[in-house]
């Protein structure tokens, strides 16, 4: 009997070593990683922040909705604390008031870096906070503030949400107490998600979808447009080959491949040449294709010294179509930027709350 | 038309081998490979590099030991000129001077364009500096232009293998025509 539970006793002291031994090797504790859509999701959420915020769409809900519902944000410039505003309500009211306007652009987001976590992911982006011609009168536009945002995200069952954000001010020298994170040496990312096509979550219904794939070779068409129209020294061929043949650029109303490489072949080309700067991409499934938007700001970079000045903003909005050679433009329409309702109302900007692949 | 590959850990594993082979005939005279395809985690994690960036320079972390984490061990920032700065901590040392501070937002980074190349992958983007938040002087562009980069896939990820700056330079006036 002695004997007997003499060897359980150490059969119980080997299992636990053998327990502790596998959780030492475990430890830390392994951070799920995220799928390429998980990414792409993200990158979604953040890039719909300006277009709510902006727009004050929906009565400022569409702001509120890209947050979890016990999410915060939090304003570490406003006051010597800082202040933090909590549930849908406070945050609505966020995206109500000043300049606002389904056309008016401000917040230009960009610099979006994600990180898995146990819990979900956290993230960091730059923010700069345009004035874009003092609202729609013409006057200078300037550059109000702008810094650096650290989020935290959870995947919620309707998609990844703002768990909280964080804002800093952008300031030299010394950070407010407690500062914003610092940045890390870069980690290789998971690639367990890749063995099998993985297609976009399903949206409701028979609704369209986009593959991972679409998405990123939609968002590679989009960073082309500047280099096509700003650098490529080749009479606009690479611009117009953006677009389907029967595409359509507004304004000017330009159709068909001749005219819109005249049109970009008429527009300042240098091989150093920058000017339009393009952010906050939103892409999303429509029947045939894909719809898609970003802000616009052209900049004339002052040289020598000399200083550099904002020329417009605005934004532009695309319908996207699968063809032969990859996605291309079959319409491309450019809105400046204004305050309340624009003359031509465009597509409902920013009101829509955010849906898993979207 | 992108190619896009979808690979399991032991073909990624593989696809390094190959990628360094190829970079390593191609440092000779030989014709170059075929350019490889990558996969979207490819393009997430090359987006993710050069975004973070933007942080390492501007708050010039750990010493600036992150701006040089991010360039392979051979890599290399060229200025406007060409001159190269290579080496950890000569790529330390350019972030330590370039540094704004913790709570610095000065590269914004933009139009992110990558196209797999052999032995790794080319990239570039828009880049405008906008300086915040410097005491009495007012918000204002300070600069920009654009960075031609070379990525190179390392067991630790995608680095930096070539990055340089180049200052935006307006073309000679030719015609007056609006931005479309």
């Amino acid at each position: 009997m002695l004997k007997k539970t003499g060897l359980g006793a150490a059969l119980i002291i080997c299992l636990g070593a053998l327990i502790a031994a596998r959780q030492s090797n475990n430890a830390p504790a392994r951070t799920p990683a995220l799928t390429a859509l998980d990414y792409i999701e993200i990158q979604q959420l953040v890039n719909r922040y300006g277009w709510a915020l902006d727009s004050g769409a929906d009565n400022g809900y569409a702001y509120a909705d890209l947050y979890a519902p016990d999410a915060t944000f939090t304003g570490t410039n406003q006051g010597p604390a800082g202040r933090s505003y909590q549930g849908r309500d406070r945050l609505a009211a966020l995206a109500r008031g000043g300049k606002r306007g389904p056309s008016f652009v401000s917040h230009y987001v960009t610099n979006l870096v994600v990180e898995p976590t146990a819990e979900g992911a956290v993230g960091r982006t730059y923010v700069a906070i345009f004035d874009i011609g003092n609202g729609g009168n013409g006057a200078a536009s300037t550059i109000d503030h702008g810094g650096l945002y650290n989020d935290v995200y959870v995947k919620t069952a309707g998609g990844w949400r703002f768990k909280s954000r964080t804002y800093y001010e952008s300031k030299s020298g010394e950070p407010v107490q407690p500062p914003p994170a610092p940045i890390t040496p870069p980690a290789k990312l998971s690639a367990e998600p890749a063995l099998a096509p993985e297609p976009a979550r399903q949206p409701a219904g028979n609704q369209p979808r986009l593959t991972v794939e679409d998405y990123l070779e939609i968002q590679q068409l989009v960073s082309r447009y500047p280099y096509a129209l700003d650098v490529d020294p080749d009479n606009g061929a690479s611009y117009a080959n953006l677009f389907t043949p029967d595409a359509v650029f507004r304004q000017p109303r330009t159709e068909g491949r001749e005219a819109l490489a005249r049109l970009a072949a008429s527009a300042p080309h240098g091989p150093m040449f920058v000017r339009h700067f393009l952010a906050n991409q939103l892409i999303d499934p429509a029947p045939g294709g894909a719809t898609g938007r970003q802000y616009l700001v052209a900049i004339d970079i002052g040289e020598n010294g000399m200083p550099s000045s904002i020329f417009l903003g605005g934004h532009y909005e695309d319908v996207y179509a699968k063809t032969a050679e990859g996605w291309r433009f079959k319409t491309r329409t450019f809105i400046a930027s204004a305050t309340g309702n624009p003359p031509e109302q465009p597509a409902a900007r920013g009101a829509a709350a955010p849906a898993p692949g979207r | 038309m992108f190619t896009w590959t979808r690979t399991p850990a032991f073909a990624v594993i593989l696809g390094v081998a190959a990628a360094v082979a190829a970079a390593a005939q191609n440092s000779g005279a030989g014709p170059a490979s075929p350019a490889a395809s990558l996969t979207p985690i490819d393009y997430i994690e090359i987006r993710q590099l050069v975004a973070r960036y933007a942080y390492a320079v501007d708050t010039g972390a750990d010493n600036g030991n992150v701006y040089a984490s991010l360039f392979a061990p051979d890599g290399a920032f060229l200025d406007r000129t060409g001159r190269a700065t290579t080496g950890r901590d000569a790529l330390a040392a350019l972030a330590r001077r370039n540094t704004r501070g913790q709570q610095s937002a000065f590269h914004f980074i933009m139009n992110h364009v990558i196209e797999p190349a052999a032995g790794g992958a080319t990239g570039k983007e828009y880049l405008v500096q906008i300086r915040m938040g410097e005491g009495d002087r007012p918000n204002a562009i300070f600069g920009g232009g654009h960075y031609e980069d070379v990525y190179v896939k390392t067991p630790g990820g995608w680095r930096f293998k070539q990055r340089q700056f180049l200052p935006s330079e307006r073309p000679p006036p030719r015609q007056a025509a609006p931005p479309r």
